[in-house]
């Protein structure tokens, strides 16, 4: 579903990634784990198209596509779906209202109609309840006012009512209690299915214990520097980062 | 003499031809020999111009060489282009087309212990009302407020006696029909609230089209007694054509009243409205809500002073602005507090969105403090458009141009939030691009 190739990118003068290669095939949930500044979260926003990065050499192809060459708005109606680490709030405009307008988004452009609002809202009220979100959150301005669970469980929310192909989830459990955790974590794991992948973004292991991966990458100074299974992120938790710093600084 | 006639040729002209034809009758010695006063002193003054420091960031040039003249009646408008022009059309209401009362479009609130109406020319009630009003406009300092006098043809007046409260807001309209021509009007709006009585008005000013310049020099006077308590809100719509709008108000509340205004500006080619408020009872209360929403080349201004002349005042302030294009805003916001006023508590901010990079703001709101015990703060703020919110939208879908739209709403809702009618809120919002809300 994914191929990034020997991906380089700056922001402003400044190297961030270095030759990041990674594939990720439907069905899968990955972990891309690393310390502060490692570029992993980066690499998540170029995934989705945030301006203020030149990539410099190599490339992103997502389902046969040049994933790079479309605006933020072109690859969400083709599937790709990036939770924020720190969601935006949007006073004036109903959560209800602006899924709805997300929702229409990606229909119109794939030649469907526009769903009734009466449709919608039976559609939201499931999904919200698939996100153990109360209800009363849909008739709230869009994370304004939210706590900071509320906000990461309305992202978990905009991403099962858009039904990504591949959804990037950037420090979703950053800031969270454990109870919030366990439900975003529940709610990630209702949107795995063979046709979708995940990739997570994550600086704790803690967010891997209820939601299991299937891969975990190490980032570090802007390359995965290690790939392996879940008990790689058990190892990371012991050990820490240091060692993979280490064998950067080594190798470099 | 000579030389203002130069520089102010347009209008002066068109003043001569007023002065020539006699001023509109009243009916009645006193507020004509009043406007003939207002009209000598302005004059002498003419229109502020750059060396007023309050008028340093306001040119009205613009209008001194248009060439504006009172219309002698006013063009037949249907009551459908009347209501799609306004944002709301109330069941009590003043109608005002071409600087004239229209009685056809109005209707008049009938409600135990309320007196409203028109002066339209002549009087047929608030005859008090209007010679306080005129002359406190005619004494004005501003040459804009002594023309208003001056050349004053029609306005609103309404009045309530102790205790009574209005069933729902009066609304004040002022229409200018579709013409060619270029035309002015100076009405007046006195408002006199009894103890313990309770309004709202809602006020709004557009223009039905043409390519006509329009220029609505409006004045308003407006006095609460103890415990009385106002809303206001007033929206200059603006339009397709060139309109002009100068606005001006005081306001004296006496103890424990509360005002609340909304001053809503949605367009026009130049926009100044100045607002003076005097909090000369203890306790009183002082909402100014704002917002101006300004595109292309047009100017919006707004000047407002709130005097705490008592003590345990209250006074709340945001004006907001939104400015594309190359847009331009000034806001003044002063606070004066007596020495009496002890216990003062205010608060003056205005905040600014700038959408384009020849957007243009001054702002600069004002303390001057003469008490000791006092809480007061004040800030201004200008920035732009998050890209860090625009990427959020798009990346759920929304085409860059949508996402704009929302954040220039959530930048600017609030300020429509305590809005009232409902009916107007959702109108309002409307106006500000993307919907709010689900239908």
């Amino acid at each position: 579903m994914l191929q990034i190739k020997d991906l380089h990118a700056n922001a402003g003068e400044k190297p961030i990634l270095k030759g990041v290669n990674l594939s990720v095939k439907a069905g899968e949930v990955h972990a891309i784990m690393g310390p502060n500044g490692s570029g992993k979260s980066t690499l998540s926003h170029i995934l989705a198209g945030r301006e203020g990065y030149t990539v410099t050499r190599g490339k992103a192809v997502y389902q046969g596509k040049d994933l790079l060459a479309l605006t933020p708005e072109e690859r969400s109606w083709e599937g790709v779906f990036l939770a924020f680490q720190y969601p935006v709030e949007i006073p004036g405009v109903s959560n209800k209202y602006f899924l709805k307008a997300c929702y229409n988004a990606a229909r119109k452009h794939n030649g469907l109609p526009e769903i009734s609002s009466g449709e919608f809202l039976k559609r939201i009220k499931e999904k919200a309840k698939l996100v153990e979100m109360n209800p009363a959150l849909l008739d709230r301005f869009v994370n304004a006012g939210f706590s900071g669970g509320e906000k990461k469980r309305n992202e978990i929310l905009q991403m099962a009512v858009l039904e990504p192909k591949l959804a990037v989830l950037d420090e979703t459990d950053s800031g969270l209690d454990i109870d919030a955790l366990k439900a975003v974590a529940a709610g990630i794991n209702k949107m795995r299915g063979p046709e979708r992948a995940l990739i997570l973004v994550t600086h704790y292991q803690r967010l891997l214990d209820y939601v299991s991966p299937d891969f975990v990458h190490v980032m570090v100074d802007g390359r995965i520097v290690k790939s392996g299974g879940k008990s790689l992120a058990l190892e990371l938790e012991k050990e820490g980062y240091g060692w993979a710093k280490e064998a950067q600084a080594a190798a470099a | 003499m000579s030389q203002i006639l130069e520089r102010r040729g347009g209008l002066l002209a068109s003043l001569d031809r007023v002065k020539d034809a006699g001023l509109p009758s009243l009916g009645s010695g006193g507020p004509d020999a009043l406007r003939r006063e207002a009209l000598e002193g302005f004059l002498k003054t003419g229109l502020p111009g750059a060396k007023d420091e309050a008028w340093r960031l306001t040119n009205l040039a613009p209008i001194a060489e248009e060439p504006f003249s009172l219309p002698e009646k006013p063009a037949p408008v249907l009551e459908a282009q009347a209501r799609a022009a306004l944002s709301v059309w109330l069941p009590s209401r003043i109608v005002f087309v071409d600087g004239f009362f229209s009685a056809e479009l109005s209707a008049l609130p009938k409600e135990k212990g309320v007196e409203a109406g028109a002066w339209a020319p002549r009087l047929s009630g608030g005859a008090d009302l209007l010679e306080k009003s005129l002359r406190l406009a005619a004494e004005g300092r501003c040459g804009l407020s002594r023309l208003g006098a001056a050349l004053f043809q029609a306005g609103a007046y309404l009045k309530t006696e102790p205790r009574a409260s209005l069933s729902g807001p009066v609304q004040i309209a002022f229409l200018w029909s579709a013409s060619p021509a270029a035309r002015m009007s100076h009405p007046l709006i006195a408002v006199e609230l009894g103890a313990l009585s309770q309004a709202a008005v809602v006020e709004e000013s557009a223009v039905l089209g043409g390519a006509g310049a329009s220029w609505r020099n409006r004045g308003a006077v407006i006095s609460l007694a103890e415990g009385a308590q106002l809303d206001y809100c007033q929206v200059q719509a603006g339009g397709a054509a060139r309109a002009f709008e100068t606005t001006s108000g005081l306001l004296r509340q006496a103890r424990d009243s509360r005002f609340h205004s909304h001053v809503l500006t949605f367009g026009g080619e130049l926009v100044r409205n100045d607002f003076d408020a005097v909090l000369e009872g203890e306790g009183a209360q002082c909402v100014l809500d704002g917002l101006y929403v300004a595109h292309g080349q047009e100017h919006v201004d707004n000047h407002t002073l709130i005097r705490h002349a008592a003590p345990r005042g209250i006074s709340r302030e945001l004006y907001k602005g939104v400015l594309g294009g190359q847009a331009q805003a000034a806001f003044r916001g002063i606070i004066e507090v007596a020495p009496a006023a002890q216990k003062t508590d205010a608060m003056v901010y205005n905040k600014n969105l700038l959408l384009s990079e020849k957007g243009w703001v001054n702002t600069k709101p004002e303390f001057r403090i003469f008490a000791n015990d006092v809480q007061c703060k004040h800030g201004s703020t200008i920035g732009r458009l998050s890209e860090d919110a625009l990427f959020y939208l798009r990346s759920r879908g929304i085409v860059a141009e949508r996402a704009r739209e929302f954040l220039i709403r959530a930048f600017a809702q609030e300020m429509l939030d305590s809005v009232k009618p409902e009916a107007l809120r959702l109108a309002l919002s409307r106006r500000l691009g993307a919907p709010a809300e689900d239908d």
